[in-house]
Order: C-alpha cells, then sequence, then structure tokens
C-alpha cells in the first residue's frame, strides 16, 4: 500500500482558505459585536482550521485508522479533562473574595493582613 | 505487499531497521508514533487552556481588560506567517515524496525563516509587554481605576495571589501559554535545521520520506496550538 500523494494546488487551496478564516476571526474579535456568541465561534472558526491543517497538511485524509484511533483516544480525554473540570467551576460559588470596602486604615494594611481582614468579614456573614 | 511495490523496498533495503518487515510498515510506525506524541501533547496544551478556560470563566471582565493589551495586529500577522510556514513544511513533505531534491531544501530553508520570523516577532511583543511592566513576577503593575483594593501594590509579591489582581493572573497564562509555545517553535526550528543540513550534504529525505513527514506532523501541530492561542488570549475581548 502506497500514500496517494496531495497536490502543491491543493495545499495552495486549503492555504488561501486557512488565511480567509484567519481574517474573519480577526474582523469578527475585533469590530463585531457577538456578545454570548463570540467564544462558540472563534472556536468553531479555529476547529475548523484546525481539521483543514489535519486533513490536508498533516494528511489524516490518507491516514490508517490506528492513527485516527489514537487521536480521537487523545481528543477524548481532553474532553473528559475540559468537561469534568469546567463543570466543577461553573458549579462552585466560586470567584472574587468580596472584599470590604477600602478605609483609610486598610489602605495601610500590607496585603496579607488586607485578605485576613476579608476572609474575616465573609466568615461574619455566614 | 505487491510486487510493484516490493521492489522500490529490495532497493531501500539498508534504509529498513531489521525489525521492520519492510519501508512501508516503517514508514507506517513512525509516523504513529509521532501521532502517539502529538497525542500526550494535546493533552499537554489542552491542560493548559483548561486552566486558562476556567480562570476566565470567574474573571471575564479583567481577563478581556488583560488581552485589549496584546497587539492584535502582530498576532495576527504571526499567526499568517506560522500558516504560510506550514504551506512551505507542506510544500517540503511533497517535494520529498515526489524525490525533488532542489525544492525539498528550498521549502526546508523557508519554512526555517518563517518559523524564525515568527519568534523575532513573538520577541519584539514580549519586550514591549517588559516595557509597559506587565511581566507577573518581574514588573506587573496596572494603572489604578476606581477599584482601590485590587489596585494597591499590584507588583508586590508579598501579597497573597488571590488578593492581587485577575489581569495579572491573564498575564501569567499569556506567558506560560506563548512561551511554551516559542519553546515547541525552538525545538521544530533546530529539527529542519538538522535536516535542512543532511538534505544539503546528500540524498536525506529523498530516498525516504518518512524524517520529513514526521517532522512536517510536528510542526503542523505547534501551528494548530497557534491557531488556538491567538483567538482565546488576543481576540476575546466582551
Amino acid at each position: 500500500m502506497t500514500h496517494p500523494t496531495i497536490s502543491p494546488r491543493t495545499y495552495v487551496a486549503v492555504f488561501a482558505a486557512l488565511i480567509l478564516l484567519t481574517l474573519l476571526t480577526a474582523w469578527l474579535g475585533a469590530t463585531a459585536q457577538l456578545g454570548a456568541w463570540e467564544i462558540p465561534v472563534a472556536l468553531g472558526i479555529a476547529t475548523v482550521k484546525t481539521l483543514l491543517v489535519g486533513l490536508f497538511f498533516m494528511h489524516l485524509i490518507h491516514s490508517s485508522k490506528l492513527t485516527w484511533l489514537v487521536i480521537l483516544s487523545a481528543l477524548l480525554a481532553l474532553a473528559i479533562m475540559l468537561a469534568l473540570t469546567l463543570v466543577d467551576y461553573w458549579t462552585r460559588p466560586y470567584g472574587p473574595v468580596s472584599l470590604p470596602p477600602p478605609t483609610s486604615s486598610a489602605a495601610r494594611l500590607d496585603g496579607s493582613e488586607r485578605l485576613t481582614a476579608a476572609r474575616g468579614s465573609v466568615g461574619r456573614e455566614q | 505487499m505487491s510486487p510493484s511495490t516490493s521492489s522500490p523496498a529490495e532497493h531501500d533495503h539498508h534504509l529498513v531497521a531489521h525489525h521492520f518487515e519492510n519501508l512501508e510498515q516503517q514508514r507506517d510506525i513512525n509516523t504513529l508514533g509521532m501521532w502517539v506524541f502529538l497525542g500526550t501533547e494535546i493533552l499537554f496544551f489542552g491542560g493548559l487552556f483548561t486552566a486558562y478556560a476556567a480562570m476566565r470563566s470567574i474573571w471575564p471582565g479583567p481577563f478581556a481588560q488583560a488581552s485589549d493589551k496584546l497587539s492584535v495586529e502582530l498576532g495576527g500577522a504571526n499567526t499568517a506567517i506560522l500558516l504560510t510556514s506550514s504551506l512551505t513544511m507542506a510544500l517540503a513533505v511533497w517535494a520529498s515524496q515526489t524525490a525533488q531534491r532542489r525544492l525539498l531544501q528550498l521549502f526546508l530553508a523557508l519554512t526555517l525563516l518563517f518559523g524564525a520570523t515568527f519568534l523575532v516577532i513573538k520577541g519584539t511583543e514580549w519586550y514591549h509587554e517588559y516595557t509597559e511592566n506587565l511581566v507577573p513576577g518581574v514588573n506587573f503593575s496596572w494603572p489604578r481605576e476606581g477599584d482601590p483594593v485590587r489596585e494597591i501594590g499590584l507588583a508586590d509579591t508579598s501579597v497573597p495571589t488571590d488578593a492581587r489582581d485577575p489581569k495579572e493572573l491573564f498575564f501569567v497564562f499569556y506567558f506560560i501559554i506563548t512561551g511554551l509555545h516559542a519553546l515547541h517553535m525552538i525545538v521544530g526550528l533546530a529539527v529542519l535545521s538538522i535536516q535542512l543540513t543532511l538534505a544539503l550534504r546528500s540524498d536525506f529525505g529523498v530516498r525516504d520520506y518518512t524524517p520529513i513527514e514526521v517532522s512536517g506532523l510536528y510542526w503542523h501541530f505547534v501551528d494548530v496550538v497557534w491557531i488556538f492561542v491567538f483567538p482565546l488570549l488576543y481576540l476575546l475581548r466582551h
């Protein structure tokens, strides 16, 4: 079994598509007001670019099933890491410590004292 | 192995290690080996992106403000340069597959040139950020703006991390992610330099395209990492 080669013409076409997608993502990032859609759209464009690089530049279009299995295993592990980590962070009341409003004396405290004071105030609220 | 493909395999007998049946099998296994390594690399960079996503979801505002300090122009130019280097790398593999020695040398040299240009631009960005006091642990400071508790003594490293500015945390991620990416670029440049030297001195890469193909896979992977770095660090500002 010999590996078919991909023609330079195809490589140049893929490259042109990659540059266009880069311009699109930069333009959307700089000007468009996508709000909550900003991150999904940016990640979607990056995923399409990754597919183009992987399928053509990295020859996945002609690769064996074993190679695909290795890649999909790594992506499955990545998905587990991302999903379980983010589900944990997104479901905890985890965020910036609410510090007491600064007073003239608080401003003179050093950082560790200030943090202790903040933790103390959080404790008192409970 | 069909007779038509066994003749080059016999011809390349000296290229095949003793534990492989033929060049084709050796090529498949070498390529698979690089993919296994890249699988671990996916998880290596994936861990950094996971941590970045978790922290960004906690402090979207400060992270967006900090990201605004980065140069979209330089980051975008570097994206284009790295994509161009991937094109020349793919063409180097094609020249290797079709046994065109001069083109192989040319495209390897061009890939090195674009890769080095990327690092020079990245270096000027880092230097600019250093002069703007944006390097955590070295000189990070941010002008006061309304929230005094967060703004006092930002460069004071005695302040516990969670009392310091999340904008500084953004730059911790920025320097670690772009630094490790640049380290991968340097490794790639070293590998390609050796391969270009060998290709200039001998028929390396023309007899057997496996080494060029395998280093090409690594080079494209480093490009893919940047494809995610650019939007996630430079562009998401709202």
